[in-house]
């Protein structure tokens, strides 16, 4: 069996308390410093100029009546552009969001291509500026692709198996033959874009051959390797800042090409340069979730699933293979005999999509829970019961035990919230007025990631601690859990605690990203506490200390005392014989079996080095089980969720309040997912049309309903010391299929393709 | 955005002259002096590059009495171009005397916005056709006349199904505007040829060959005051708003609808769409179908579908030809199961 951990003694319960976010008075009054609002001496502003044709060759780019404006300092084009950068893309385990850099040649491969950026003395110059630039291209003769689900979209490719090795037991077809229900059906989703609330921003400031960047990050480590190889400095001349995050959702994760552009410029005029992209631009500068389709046919027999046979196409670009695989998941999700699987991708004129929260999962989850209701229609089997007889604790491609799986438990507890068993099973059976009322459900997985951490913690003789990584806090609770955990180690008030984090000169971490940021940078941080745990020890228990004699292993530390049961003494005393009273100790730690040298390819390449979901000899992932209530207008076919609850069992629990919100955020976004967000695309020209917040529609909060939300108690000794399996991105896995399958259960209509709108269910 | 120069007007006098002194005030799409109240498009369209004024006007501060207030005159409701949706979406007597006129502003934009945007602004609110709002796309007539109409062939699920033409298919996206031409409002114009009142009916024009031309508006020309008649209708009145979500969206489709009946019989009745057409649009088919009618869903729907007949929908919106009438009929039967 994997490594086991004894994480009975953590000293924050397996229900963390809901302590209040550490930065919530200076958020709440605007004490923070996002990215940008990080203090530059006279800085310039930048502003970008993009070509909309989607696919042929630069002719020109013409930047003379920009440069003739007053304020404008310079024009960054592919004609002057000094740095070329070899693109290290996230697709190949690099710190970069794409391989493709606009400004090393004349190629157009995707419409929104950034072309020139115009650097000024004011932001008004560096618009108009950026406004004047004229680009010549001459359009390819092939006509551009912008989505797999286009009438000219080719036939898809498989993944090598580098990418993705296909799950493939038991005899599929035999069980499919057997079986007492089927299904063989097509599931979509569309192309959706974060759009988080802070957009793109990236300032830099060259100071003594060194490099400071600031850039709202997923991933400080991952960029500062990123700058320091393009720019050829040691890895200590770069420094990347990122302290507070307005929204992520995994499009911060990566590095992307405007950044390279800021620090040039800012290299090249010995001046800070600061850029914000604006809101259109950020739909074709980065990331965002590629539309899929997926091919699932499924089996039950005597009311248990028996098969799934699970092909999911993505779509990515043309010069990038980045493909969410979320079959993995799918073929593990109950305990099937036989499974098969197969993820293909087809190549369009596009910017290279990428992590959107629970990227491989909301695609294809969707089609597995949705087409799991089919089943239990088509059976006459209530959805939960089936959920629960098909259960298994060894997942079913290779045999693998579960760490630990709670789903049946988060089954049973989230229809208990939700009052699941007062549904009716007939569909279209509850009208109340003009609207037509449906519940519907499913299982929610998340695979539990962790990645190497570190930290350093820094005790004080007047007891003040200072808790230091360089790990992100995305609005996520980072910062807090960090203290909480501490404060509870150490014994201290949680107002002792300091952290800083959000700066790649603090101890290396890897990204917040995959759900991993807390396990990993807290199981460092643990670690830390434990080595400050035994200097203190070795201080009290010494000869003539307070404690002389006593057994470490009775030391404990409460009430900023250390005790060995019968004496006690204050945490402050036992600091005469320490240089500074000061204790410092670095702690670490890696997943289990992971090599030290990836470690230091993390630190000094940016490369991610991720360990989990499947172990040698165990698989390991939280789970969870969400219930909607949907009512649909039956003359509008207007969808409104009338309520929500979830159930989650994701090993330790740090902070239920910040669970909470992160939880409950994943699922109100799961109503996005499912009813309002689209990006549409204009196949003529291979272009994103809806690129505003007027017209690319989040889920406002007249859309959410009261959300409830049960944590599961769940113990993992394997995940790692903290027994923490992340919470970031499963409240968001099912959601969209949970509603999916009430507007069906209100209408009788079933709906396989997203956003599920009006006009479907007139 | 390009540079200009902000003029501040204090009387309505003033605002004209300094229109007057730009020598290039005939564009609607303004490269020349535009006014400026709220603008809560006008900013959006000035920072996408849509329109390019030199000079902008602003009229906010105009003092003189007619743009301003809310009153009853006589048989008239009286409204002042320059007060903000919000002021007159919670005021009293229009909640009690119009609840159309209230409902329309509320569905409408977002509580900042509401604070910002004046109703004479309001009713000129330009489309949110992508094509128009982003110059990077090639064809707008529109915005650019004579370079033809992307919208038509392309994403045009949000496009107009009436009053379309080969050279454009925007939808006007104003809810107030649907209140207005239902109960034959009328509006006080002032500029430099003097005053003059048009119904509000005759303000918007439908794009024919000259989509860049939106209203009846001449050059110079400030809308001072908008008065609708108070009727029976107006005081049983509602307004449906169809859209992707519950809020801060514009509409897929909409009805502003009036309803007198005796009994169930209906005597009077007005019926205005949104969502659906290029300009703010009075239903008077489904008006007649129902005039004299006993209201019950079949006649309601007949009446809906009679709104529809002359629709012309394009790849994305054939849905707003179902969804147009239902929207009818939910608000006819809505304002029957109230009291009169």
């Amino acid at each position: 069996m994997a490594y086991q951990y004894d994480i009975k003694d953590v000293a924050v319960p397996l229900m963390g308390k809901p302590i209040k976010r550490y930065e919530a008075r200076a958020k709440v009054t605007g004490e923070v410093h996002y990215a940008a609002d990080e203090p530059l001496s006279g800085p310039l502003h930048a502003a970008l100029a993009t070509v909309q044709i989607a696919t042929g060759t630069i002719r020109s780019v013409d930047t003379e009546a920009a440069l003739a404006l007053d304020g404008v300092r310079f024009v960054l084009t592919h004609d002057n552009a000094s740095v070329k950068p070899e693109m290290n893309s996230m697709t190949t385990g690099g710190p970069m969001q794409s391989s493709f850099y606009p400004l090393s040649g004349t190629d157009v491969r995707y419409a929104g291509q950034i072309v020139a950026m115009v650097v000024a003395e004011t932001l008004e110059d560096a618009r108009l500026g950026a406004s004047l630039v004229h680009t010549q291209v001459d359009a390819a003769d092939v006509k551009p692709l912008a989505s797999m689900h286009a009438a000219n979209a080719g036939e898809p490719e498989t993944l090598s198996e580098k990418l993705y090795k296909p799950a493939l037991s038991g005899d599929i077809e035999a069980t499919f033959a057997a079986a007492d229900a089927t299904v063989d059906v097509e599931y979509r989703t569309p192309v959706q874009h974060h759009n988080p609330l802070e957009l793109w921003f990236t300032s830099a400031e060259w100071h003594s051959g060194g490099l400071t960047a600031y850039i709202p990050s997923q991933w400080v480590v991952g960029a500062r390797s990123a700058l320091a190889g393009i720019f050829s400095l040691p890895t200590e001349q770069v420094r990347v800042v990122s302290k507070f995050v307005g929204g992520a959702f995994g499009c911060k994760g990566s590095v992307l090409n405007h950044t390279i552009m800021v620090a040039e410029a800012a290299r090249k005029l010995g001046r800070p340069v600061k850029l914000y992209l604006e809101r259109d631009q950020t739909f074709t500068a980065g990331s965002y979730r590629p539309s899929s389709t997926s091919h699932i046919r499924m089996a039950a027999k005597d009311g248990r699933l028996t098969a799934i046979d699970h092909r999911h196409i993505g779509q990515t670009s043309r010069f990038d293979t980045y493909a969410d695989t979320g079959t993995e998941q799918t073929a593990r999700m109950y305990g099937y005999a036989a499974t098969r699987t197969a993820e293909q991708v087809v190549r369009c004129d596009t910017n290279t999509p990428g992590f959107m929260r629970a990227p491989a999962e909301v695609p294809s989850v969707f089609a597995l829970e949705c087409a799991i209701d089919e089943l239990c229609v088509q059976s006459g089997i209530d959805p939960v019961q089936m959920r629960i007889d098909s259960d298994s604790d060894k997942e079913p491609v290779k045999g693998k035990p579960w760490t630990s799986r709670s789903l049946v438990q988060c089954l049973r507890k989230g229809a208990e919230t939700f009052g699941w068993s007062e549904r009716p099973q007939k569909a279209r059976s509850q009208q109340r007025g003009d609207w037509l009322y449906g519940q519907g459900m499913t299982s929610s997985i998340y695979p539990t990631y962790v990645a190497a951490g570190s930290a350093e913690l820094r005790l004080a003789s007047d007891l003040s601690v200072r808790i230091s990584a360089a790990s992100q806090d995305l609005g996520t609770g980072t910062y807090t859990i960090a203290q909480q955990l501490v404060a509870a180690e150490l014994g201290l008030p949680l107002q002792n605690i300091r952290v800083e984090m959000g700066d790649s000169d603090l101890p290396a971490n890897g990204v917040s990203g995959g759900s991993s940021g807390a396990a990993s940078v807290c199981s460092a941080v643990l670690d830390s506490c434990r080595r400050v745990r035994s200097r203190l020890i070795e201080l009290a228990i010494a000869e003539n200390g307070a404690l002389s004699g006593a057994d470490p292993a009775s030391i404990t530390f409460s009430d900023s005392k250390l005790s060995d049961g019968k004496r006690s003494v204050e945490m402050s005393k036992v600091f005469d014989k320490v240089p500074f009273g000061i204790i410092e100790e670095r702690g670490t730690w890696a997943p289990a079996g992971a090599k030290i040298s990836s470690t230091r390819e993390l630190y000094r390449r940016g490369r991610a080095a991720f360990g989990g979901f499947e172990l040698d000899d165990a698989i390991q992932a939280a789970f969870g089980a969400q219930f909607v209530e949907v009512a649909v207008h039956r003359l509008t076919g207007e969808v409104r969720v009338k309520r929500m609850a979830g159930a989650f069992a994701a090993g330790r629990i740090l902070n239920q309040r910040t669970a909470h919100s992160q939880l409950m955020g994943g699922m109100i976004w799961g109503i996005g997912s499912a009813l309002h967000e689209k990006t549409e695309i204009d196949d003529r020209y291979a272009r994103f049309v809806n690129t505003d917040l007027g017209e690319y529609l989040v889920t406002v909060n007249a859309d959410m309903p009261k959300v409830s939300i049960d944590l599961i108690e769940e113990e993992d000794t394997i995940v790692n010391p903290l027994g923490v399996k992340g919470i970031g991105e499963i409240g968001i896995v099912g959601t969209n299929a949970a509603i999916a399958n009430a507007v069906y259960h209100a209408t009788g209509k079933r709906l396989r393709e997203l956003p599920i709108r009006m006009e479907h269910l007139i | 955005m390009n540079p200009y120069t902000y003029v501040r007007a204090n009387s309505a006098d003033m605002a004209i002259d300094e229109v007057a002194e730009s020598h290039d005030k005939n564009s609607t799409s303004g490269q020349g002096a535009m006014f400026y109240a709220g603008g809560t498009t006008m900013l959006d369209l000035m920072k996408l590059g849509v329109v390019k004024p030199s000079r902008i006007i602003d009229i906010t501060r105009i003092e003189d009495k007619p743009l301003h207030g809310i009153s009853i005159d006589g048989d008239r409701l009286s409204l002042g171009s320059l007060v903000t949706m919000h002021e007159a979406a919670y005021h009293e007597k229009l909640r009690e005397l119009a609840p159309v006129l209230s409902d329309t502003l509320l569905l409408a934009a977002s509580l900042q916005l509401r604070h910002m945007a004046t109703l004479g602004g309001n009713v000129l609110q330009r489309t949110r056709c992508p094509y128009f709002r982003d110059p990077s796309w090639p064809r707008c007539n529109k915005r650019d006349p004579g370079s033809g109409c992307d919208m038509i062939g392309g994403a045009n699920r949000l496009a107009a199904v009436l009053g379309t033409s080969e050279d454009c298919i925007a939808m006007y996206p104003g809810d107030w505007a649907q209140a207005l031409i239902a109960f034959d409002a009328e509006v006080d114009i002032t500029g430099p040829g003097g005053k003059r009142t048009l119904a509000f009916d005759e303000l918007h024009r439908e794009p024919g060959d000259t989509p860049h031309i939106e209203t009846t508006l001449r050059p110079g020309e400030i809308i001072t005051r908008f008065h609708v008649p108070l009727t029976a209708a107006l005081k049983r009145s509602t307004y449906v708003k169809a859209r992707d979500r519950e809020s801060y969206a514009f509409a897929n489709a909409s009805a502003a609808v009036g309803l007198e009946l005796d009994g169930d019989t209906v005597t009077d009745v007005r019926i205005a769409i949104g969502g659906v057409a290029t300009k703010p649009w009075r239903a008077r088919e489904a008006e007649a179908a129902l005039k004299g009618k006993v209201l019950d869903e079949k006649s309601a729907r007949v009446a809906g579908e009679a709104a529809f007949a002359a629709a012309r929908t394009f790849e994305h919106n054939a849905f707003k030809t179902t969804l147009g009438p239902n929207v009818i009929v939910q608000a006819l039967l809505t304002l029957q199961r109230q009291e009169g």
